[in-house]
């Protein structure tokens, strides 16, 4: 509660004894438990609260639960820890000392509202400007669908996205998702086949469905980019899937292939786009 | 940390990461040889190597057969280590009161500040390096197998001024350095240094991530948490496959100007190099002296597979199943397909799919002509077949 959510580690914000007393304020919490469920059942139970006084932050008193959530938002140490963790998920330098100061006051000015340090940091010119951040997995997907137009038609993004690494309201471990580790050779294979999975309905049949016989490079890959809505692609990546499109063609040597091998070329360019760099950042 | 995954994970919570693991555990049950010079137990035929790359088959073969060949590994394995050293490290994720383990029952205040708690001098083994510690009466084990010379234990591990934080402890602990913003791990530092350039399976993580212990600047490791082979799905074939890869591999090694680009490249250019790694050692170990139909000898201008016969365009990418069927793909009425795709063998792939915790795929390559449709496969919520723990 205070390390993680409202006032940070190693910013002497709390000492131990803090951490003792708040434990106490924090006392009559139960669940029950069973086998099938884990545990459920969580409730507030009076008798196996310490009704004692405690000593948080130095103001003593027969702090409760709510007591203990309010002392942590009211200490002055919270505000500048709330605004950088905010900060911090959309933009991945820290903020400047002028931009910090003007969030926490519109935190303080405004009772504690997230709504307006959020609206504040989506419209700086550092979120937009700033360097690029990879997307989590749920966020690579949710972008990808939006593209190409498709829904939460499946069960399947919940096994995908946890391959890829972020099963939603399932994190590693009570200090959620490292932002930092997104990927690696296992969780980057889970994207890929993602993407994959997104463009059912998207990709064509080389085998089984009539494709154009004619189209060139640049019609395929306006029709895969067209596919995905036309995302701003670097010009390497353009070059390079261009470059793709131009090799496929020349691995036509006979009259069958130059439909089914144009459609396999359109499934690889919507794929590489999917899983290229720039759908990857945000 | 052991709140990751509930205890009833045997039911609907269990994951595939948590299998492995178990699986792995699994493996290492009794193999007393794991430190350097012992010979291998007679009859096994196990040696180190062999045992982490069984480990990782093992781990695989939970779900059914593997398209990975366990040689893949070996042979990966091998090449990153020529004089057959292997480090293993198995992190529990969990706790334990190592004033308990090793009670300091020689220290005064030890009984002073655990007045319930505290074990007596001679309630377990004494702890030969240092006899004012005392083994717990449970781990009488690990104290012979220390009295032998096969386990170290590092008591009263810590650092200066720490900060109160579980995670910033656990972090250091990982990566071995006293730095929050450190972000390549001990493993991964020692590869840096002498690691080789191409080889991912030189630092493996048999999981669903890469363990932080092995984070690497530079060179390539691998994380493997995998149903049926390293496999990258795509809608293409031969031989355009081919040149969607290379193309991917491009993305990985172009210049980056952001530390998010180079992350995504460098993720990019590992899972590329370990895709062909698993393919190019699962080629070798499938050669088969007969040849199969739609062997890379076919002419290039005939068609590999007549359009018309094939009714399941859509191959997996697992390079070596491109060509050469494996001895678990029988043949079916719909064998004429030389490119083993998706829907193409329902006698394997279905059945495996069917019993594996992570639900079923069927394919519908018989009777609709494209055999993409993952829709039966039902996640993470359904029961295993069986309770590994």
């Amino acid at each position: 509660m205070m390390e993680l959510f409202s006032l940070g580690a190693d910013r002497g914000a709390y000492t131990e004894d803090d951490i003792r007393e708040q434990a106490r304020s924090l006392t009559g919490w139960r669940n029950d438990w069973s086998s099938e469920q884990g545990a459920y059942n969580f409730r507030f139970d009076p008798n196996w609260h310490d009704y004692g006084a405690k000593t948080v932050f130095g103001k003593t008193g027969n702090w409760g639960w709510e007591d203990a959530c309010r002392l942590c938002v009211e200490h002055d140490l919270h505000p500048s820890f709330f605004v950088e963790k905010l900060w911090s998920y959309f933009v991945p330098q820290s903020p400047s000392t002028s931009v910090r100061e003007e969030l926490i006051a519109l935190y303080r000015g405004n009772g504690w509202q997230i709504r307006p340090v959020l609206e504040a940091i989506l419209t700086s010119p550092d979120f937009y400007e700033g360097p690029p951040m990879v997307k989590p997995p749920v966020v690579h997907l949710a972008s990808a669908l939006r593209r190409l137009g498709r829904h939460i038609d499946t069960e399947a993004w919940i096994w995908l996205c946890e391959e890829a690494g972020q099963r939603l309201f399932w994190p590693p471990n009570v200090a959620g998702w490292d932002d930092t580790r997104w990927l690696d050779t296992s969780r980057l294979r889970a994207r890929w086949n993602t993407v994959d999975y997104a463009l059912y309905g998207t990709s064509v049949d080389p085998w089984n469905q009539p494709y154009s016989t004619t189209e060139t490079p640049e019609e395929a890959l306006a029709r895969a980019l067209g596919s995905w809505g036309s995302p701003a692609l670097r010009e390497e990546h353009r070059e390079e899937l261009l470059d793709l499109a131009r090799r496929c063609e020349s691995l036509i040597v006979a009259n069958w292939q130059n439909g089914p091998y144009r459609a396999m070329r359109q499934n690889a360019l919507l794929q590489l786009i999917g899983i290229s760099p720039d759908l990857i950042l945000q | 940390m052991s709140a990751r995954k509930p205890t009833h994970s045997c039911c609907s919570g269990f994951t595939r990461s948590q299998l492995l693991r178990n699986a792995a555990a699994e493996a290492g049950k009794g193999l007393p040889a794991i430190e350097p010079g012992m010979p291998e137990p007679a009859g096994t035929g196990l040696s180190r190597r062999k045992f982490l790359s069984r480990s990782a088959g093992l781990a695989l073969a939970v779900y059914g057969a593997s398209k990975i060949p366990l040689s893949a590994f070996e042979t990966g394995i091998a090449q990153a280590a020529p004089t057959d050293k292997i480090l293993i490290s198995v992190f529990l994720e969990g706790g334990i009161d190592a004033m308990s383990v090793l009670a300091p029952v020689g220290d005064p205040k030890y009984a002073q500040l655990r007045p319930n708690l505290a074990f007596k001098p001679g309630d377990g083994p004494t702890f030969s390096e240092d006899t004012r510690l005392q083994w717990h009466p449970a781990a009488a084990g690990l104290a012979t197998l220390h009295e032998e010379g096969k386990v170290s234990a590092f008591p009263a591990i810590g650092y200066d001024h720490p900060d109160q934080s579980h995670f910033t402890s656990r972090h250091y602990y990982e990566i071995g350095e006293l730095q929050v913003g450190y972000r390549t791990g001990w493993l991964g530092r020692y590869l840096d240094l002498v690691g080789d350039d191409e080889n991912p399976l030189q630092g493996l993580s048999l999981d669903g991530d890469l363990s932080p212990m092995l984070a690497t600047a530079e060179k390539p490791v691998a994380a493997i948490d995998s149903v049926d082979g390293y496999e990258l799905w795509s809608p293409t074939g031969d031989p355009v496959e081919a040149e969607m890869f290379r193309s991917f591999a491009r993305f990985g090694s172009l210049p980056s100007d952001s530390p998010g680009l180079a992350q995504v490249r460098r993720a990019t250019s590992q899972t590329d190099k370990l895709r062909q790694e698993l393919a190019g050692s699962a080629n070798s170990a499938a050669r088969s002296p007969i040849p199969k139909p739609g062997s890379p000898t076919s002419s290039p201008a005939s068609p590999p597979i007549s359009p018309s016969a094939c009714r399941c365009g859509w191959s997996r990418s697992t390079p070596r199943a491109a060509t050469t069927p494996t001895p678990t793909r029988r043949p079916t009425s719909n064998a004429t397909c030389a490119r083993p795709a998706k829907g193409c063998s329902p006698s394997s792939a279905t059945s495996r799919r069917a019993d594996s915790p992570t639900g079923s795929w069927s394919s519908s390559g018989a009777s609709s002509g494209a055999g993409r449709r993952r829709t039966a496969r039902s996640g993470p919520t359904t029961a295993p077949p069986a309770t590994p723990s």
